[in-house]
């Protein structure tokens, strides 16, 4: 009967553990909030959490945010850093790319982008993980002041 | 006899641990109190947050009413004392949504100190439905008493409300966040409608314009909950206002954008204009049917 109690509540630990995504993300807002810097006031944050995947077709995660015309906003994003994934932030709208946080030609990643907007709308923010690792991360949108 | 126990504890784990979904914050049935019938439906939480992230901070709206010259005006707001007209799970999450709006907006004019009372607010109705774990009352409340601290108490406040919707989306409780979320945008266009005077008239007029594609998705949320019978009268005055917003007309002009590095940063330059079509008789239509929608919401 002892073995059993202590099976079980190996069990128990097991799966309620094995989730990879326990608390990052919520952790993560405040330990990334400071890189949104001064001047900008903190608008809206979207959890990004990929399962490993296809290098080649990675899993994306997708967010609609409505930037507005004459504002200059800031998008920041922060790996967990338990995960070996680096995300990858891209921003587009109903006609193609706006701009993307990596550079394939040249392996780089922008942690902070600056977006000058002067055309308003809804526009897709998506986060995946380079080359499909599994990875958790936060980005946070902020508009200047 | 070893067997059985070992099957019935097996089970037992699974139960367990297949309950556990939203263990990272505290799991909640919802405490659903309303006297009138909710039918829970199942509606995809990928749909649910694709859309519930593109209803605008209140923040936008508010600096940028007061960079317009606009003047404060407390009447404008929900009075504090409504709450006690609160009664259902439905009023509560629309108002959470309606002082949320009106708490950004007094900070934004630094009425900091007079906002206790609608933090008050947001924490009874946040532990109502049962996620007040994500409000810090308590800090907020301390950052209150200085006019200094109004950065920190937006990023407190929009950060709460933004773990807030994603708490309730996990827990299959999308309709309050929706809820929410139309509170929040009605009370912030009626601000945006209502105020006296407006010193620079063009950029609120645009701003106005630029919510039709807000009221598109808010629309598709709503929707969502068409067999909600409590939604119905929402949906009825959400589609009488996208009338009027239907009647602003936008055009683009698509240049592709400038993209440049900048000390690390990567800064895009979007090239391509908008124009806006409205007009004082246009605003004064939203203006009609948002009273209407908001002042149901508040009574």
């Amino acid at each position: 009967m002892k073995r059993i109690i202590i099976a079980i509540s190996f069990l128990i630990f097991i799966f309620t553990n094995v989730s990879s995504f326990a608390q990052c993300n919520d952790d993560l807002i405040n330990v990334c909030s400071p890189s949104v810097g001064g001047g900008y006031t903190y608008l809206k944050h979207f959890p990004a959490r990929c399962n490993k995947s296809s290098k080649d077709a990675p899993e994306v995660q997708k967010y609609t945010y409505m930037f507005n015309p004459g504002m200059t906003y800031k998008i920041v994003a922060c790996n967990a850093q338990e995960y070996q994934g680096k995300v990858i932030v891209t921003v587009t709208n109903a006609r193609g790319l706006v701009g993307t946080s990596f550079d394939p030609a040249t392996k780089k990643h922008y942690p902070i982008i600056e977006f000058q907007c002067t055309a308003g709308g809804p526009y897709t923010i998506s986060f995946m993980f380079e080359d499909g690792l599994e990875g958790c991360a936060v980005g946070i949108v902020s508009q200047k002041n | 006899m070893i067997k059985r126990k070992l099957i019935f504890c097996v089970l037992l784990v699974f139960a367990i641990t297949s309950g556990c979904g939203g263990c990272g914050e505290g799991s909640s049935n919802g405490g659903d109190d309303d006297t009138t019938t909710v039918v829970k439906k199942k509606v995809s939480k990928d749909m649910i947050y694709g859309y519930i992230t593109s209803i605008p901070n209140p923040v936008e709206m508010s600096s940028l009413l007061q960079k317009s010259g606009v003047v404060y005006s407390q009447e404008l707001l929900n009075p504090s004392t409504n709450i006690r007209n609160y009664n259902t799970t439905f009023q509560k999450a629309l108002n959470l949504g309606v002082y949320g709006t009106d708490l950004v907006h007094m900070n934004i004019y630094d009425r900091t100190v007079s906002s206790v009372l609608y933090l008050k607010n947001i924490k009874d109705l946040a532990n109502d439905l049962k996620i007040g774990q994500f409000f810090d009352y308590e800090t907020l409340q301390r950052l209150a008493e200085n006019s200094k601290n109004v950065d920190s108490v937006l990023y407190i406040t929009s950060t709460g409300f933004d773990r807030m919707n994603n708490f309730l989306i996990n827990d299959d409780r999308g309709e309050v966040s929706v809820l929410l979320g139309y509170g929040t945008w009605i009370e912030s266009l009626y601000l945006a409608t209502n105020v006296q005077r407006i010193e620079n008239k063009e950029d609120v007029y645009n701003r106005l314009g630029g919510q039709q594609k807000v009221m598109d998705n808010m629309i598709v949320l709503l929707e969502s909950y068409k067999d909600n019978e409590s939604f119905k009268p929402l949906l009825e005055d959400a589609y009488k206002l996208k009338k009027q917003f239907e009647r602003v007309k936008i055009v683009y002009n698509y240049v592709e954008p400038t993209r440049k590095e900048v000390n690390g940063t990567l800064v895009i330059i979007d090239n391509s204009t908008e124009t806006v079509d409205i007009n004082d008789e246009i605003v004064k239509g939203i203006k009609e049917q948002v009273a209407i929608i908001r002042n149901k919401l508040i009574q």
